[in-house]
């Protein structure tokens, strides 16, 4: 006899899992992941001078503040969080506040090279986000271009999510 | 012992020659209506399986309701017995495993309960459909706006040389 799985999702919301997402809850969703990457690189100047003032306490001075050296930082940090996020677990930090996941065109994780390269191309490319508010299939620059697809999925763990609409499927 | 023994013989000739036309027409008569008689067979087994249909049932169900089963289980039957030898603690696990009832709650717990976090994700989604809807009003608005195109090639027709 099989049992049928109960869902964790509010019956509300139940109609929208595996939609793609639209224009303001990506937004939202990446405005967290900004502040995430905001407090990494906080975190980690924080401690590179934390390190150098334990080295050498009498001569410490601040250091890394110029801005090339905080953009290279803040665009690696960016590219290694979202890759690895994508990659391991499907969605990032403001993904998963959002209820969001992004998978491929069979609705499935993406994989690590995908992940890079949507990584790079949100990074160094993020006003192509804006695109899904006017495509009529939600989709942005990155969507279209990497065929992939942003879906709402509040289930926190990894399931098998069903190929987001519109989406390419050869 | 002659005469006794001609009319032993002309006894069982007698006997022989009757019996065997006899039997002859008998086993053919036999032959002849099998058929016959499988049909009748097979009509009163269906016609008795209906009637039994119809009077078992309602028989049992007079019979039941003239007897407290409950009372009769109670008086006869070592209830507490038959619990024991039931392994309730497998059952329970292959159930929870069934259902996986740890997994619900944790993601009950985990990440849907808070109620501001619904809240403010359900806004989000109503505000992804009021977005479609406005961009999808737009494309209609500029699609009326544009005049459908004549067919034929789009830009000037070149001049002959």
């Amino acid at each position: 006899m099989t049992v049928e799985p109960v869902s964790p999702v509010p019956r509300e919301a139940r109609g929208y899992q595996g939609e793609v997402a639209g224009l303001v809850t990506r937004l939202v969703g990446s405005s967290i992941d900004a502040g995430v990457v905001a407090l990494a690189l906080l975190a980690g100047w924080v401690g590179l001078n934390g390190f150098k003032f334990l080295l050498d306490p009498r001569g410490f001075q601040f250091s890394g503040t110029s801005l090339l050296l905080s953009f290279t930082a803040a665009c690696a940090v960016t590219v290694i969080y979202l890759t690895g996020s994508w990659a391991i677990t499907g969605r990032t930090w403001g993904s998963h506040v959002m209820g969001l996941r992004v998978v491929d065109r069979r609705g499935q994780r993406l994989r690590p090279t995908v992940a890079l390269l949507r990584g790079l191309f949100c990074t160094f490319f993020p006003i192509g986000l804006l695109w899904c508010g006017v495509n009529p299939s939600r989709r942005s620059v990155q969507d279209i271009v990497l065929r992939t697809g942003v879906v709402y999925d509040w289930v926190p763990r990894r399931r098998a999510v069903s190929p987001p609409p519109g989406s390419p499927t050869g | 012992m002659q005469p006794v023994r001609f009319a032993a013989d002309l006894a069982l000739g007698t006997v022989a020659l009757v019996a065997v036309p006899v039997a002859a027409v008998g086993h053919r008569i036999r032959v002849l209506a099998e058929p016959a008689v499988s049909l009748l067979r097979d009509e009163v087994t269906r016609q008795l399986a209906e009637a039994l249909d119809v009077v078992v049932p309602a028989a049992v169900e007079q019979v039941l309701q003239r007897l407290d089963l409950t009372a009769i289980v109670e008086q006869h039957v070592d209830i507490e017995e038959i619990v024991e030898s039931i392994d309730l603690a497998a059952i329970t696990n292959q159930i929870m495993e069934e259902i996986d009832l740890p997994e619900i709650i944790r993601q009950s717990t985990g990440s849907v309960a808070s109620e501001t976090l619904r809240g403010v994700r359900m806004q989000a989604i109503s505000a992804d459909d009021a977005v479609s809807k406005l961009s999808e009003r737009f494309r209609l608005r500029r699609a009326r706006q544009v005049p459908a195109l004549p067919a034929g090639p789009a830009g000037p027709v070149p001049e002959p040389l």
